[in-house]
């Protein structure tokens, strides 16, 4: 199981939810704002990861997108069904959402 | 819900709050959107604003942007970000967002970054399928003279990843 997996799975659950293109660029973003304080650009500065590949983060980071997309993906998978919209936008936003609030409660578990 | 049908052409109203979109996305931060009030004053930067060609540069500046700053896993850009098909709304404008996206220095060293990954034993033969529009839209660029074209032939190996002769 790495990184990779899980956002497989998470990407999936934002699918099976009717996320549109734009939805997997927000939940990202999303996470990372919450999680980092910073978008993924300036995390991989700042950090001296590549960009564009995740292991090279450092492994706290790293864990702790693992961590907080499986328990994003956990929560898009329950609510499967009950996500509903009359616009992608729309749509997109209850993701979005749900994705924040996930993101918001797994940073009061990361020790910066 | 409802979905983009293809369309020939985007009716310069629609156009307009896709480039709003993309613009509140970049501006976006814990789901509050900074300065608003700079939206037009933005879009001004691509050109007079009566002209549908401002608002295209303007999407394809704001959506290249996007894909850059929010680039966690590259090969998202193949299986998503530029993996343009038919039923997207943004299929119309998909090699002038490609064409911003390239004005990146560092652009064709992340979609090879995606590649490589796309293209490993990570992924199963289905999930590389799915990047067909991505490939498609490489191909159609091969045959256009004045496009930036990409270090990949059609048969979808990189350069690097050929085997050795």
């Amino acid at each position: 199981m790495d990184g990779a997996t899980v956002y497989k799975r998470f990407t999936k659950s934002i699918k099976d939810n009717g996320g549109g293109p734009r939805s997997y660029q927000r939940a990202v973003s999303t996470e990372t704002e919450e999680l980092f304080d910073c978008n993924v650009e300036q995390l991989y500065k700042g950090t001296g990861g590549k960009q564009g590949d995740r292991t090279t983060l450092p492994q706290a980071a790293q864990e702790a997108y693992m961590v907080n997309e499986s328990i994003a993906a956990n929560e898009l998978e329950r609510q499967q069904g009950s996500i509903g919209g009359e616009t992608e936008k729309e749509v997109d936003g209850k993701i979005i959402e749900s994705v924040r609030q996930t993101s918001k409660q797994t940073r009061k578990w990361l020790p910066w | 819900m409802s979905r983009a049908s293809p369309k020939l052409t985007m009716k310069l109203t629609e156009l307009k709050q896709h480039v709003w979109d993309a613009w509140e996305f970049l501006n976006e931060w814990k789901g509050q959107v900074l300065q608003p009030e700079n939206f037009v004053a933005e879009v001004k930067r691509f050109g007079d604003r009566r002209y549908k060609r401002t608002w295209v540069k303007a999407l394809a500046h704001f959506e290249a942007v996007n894909a850059h700053q929010n680039c966690l896993d590259a090969y998202m850009l193949i299986l998503n970000d530029f993996n343009f098909t038919p039923d997207r709304w943004d299929y119309e404008y998909r090699h002038e967002i490609l064409d911003a996206f390239l004005m990146y220095p560092d652009s064709l060293d992340l979609i090879k970054t995606g590649l490589e990954q796309l293209l490993s034993s990570d992924f199963t033969p289905t999930e590389q399928a799915e990047a067909h529009g991505f490939f498609e839209l490489v191909e159609e660029r091969g045959g256009e003279p004045g496009r930036i074209g990409l270090p990949i032939g059609s048969d979808r190996r990189l350069p690097a990843a050929s085997p050795a002769a």
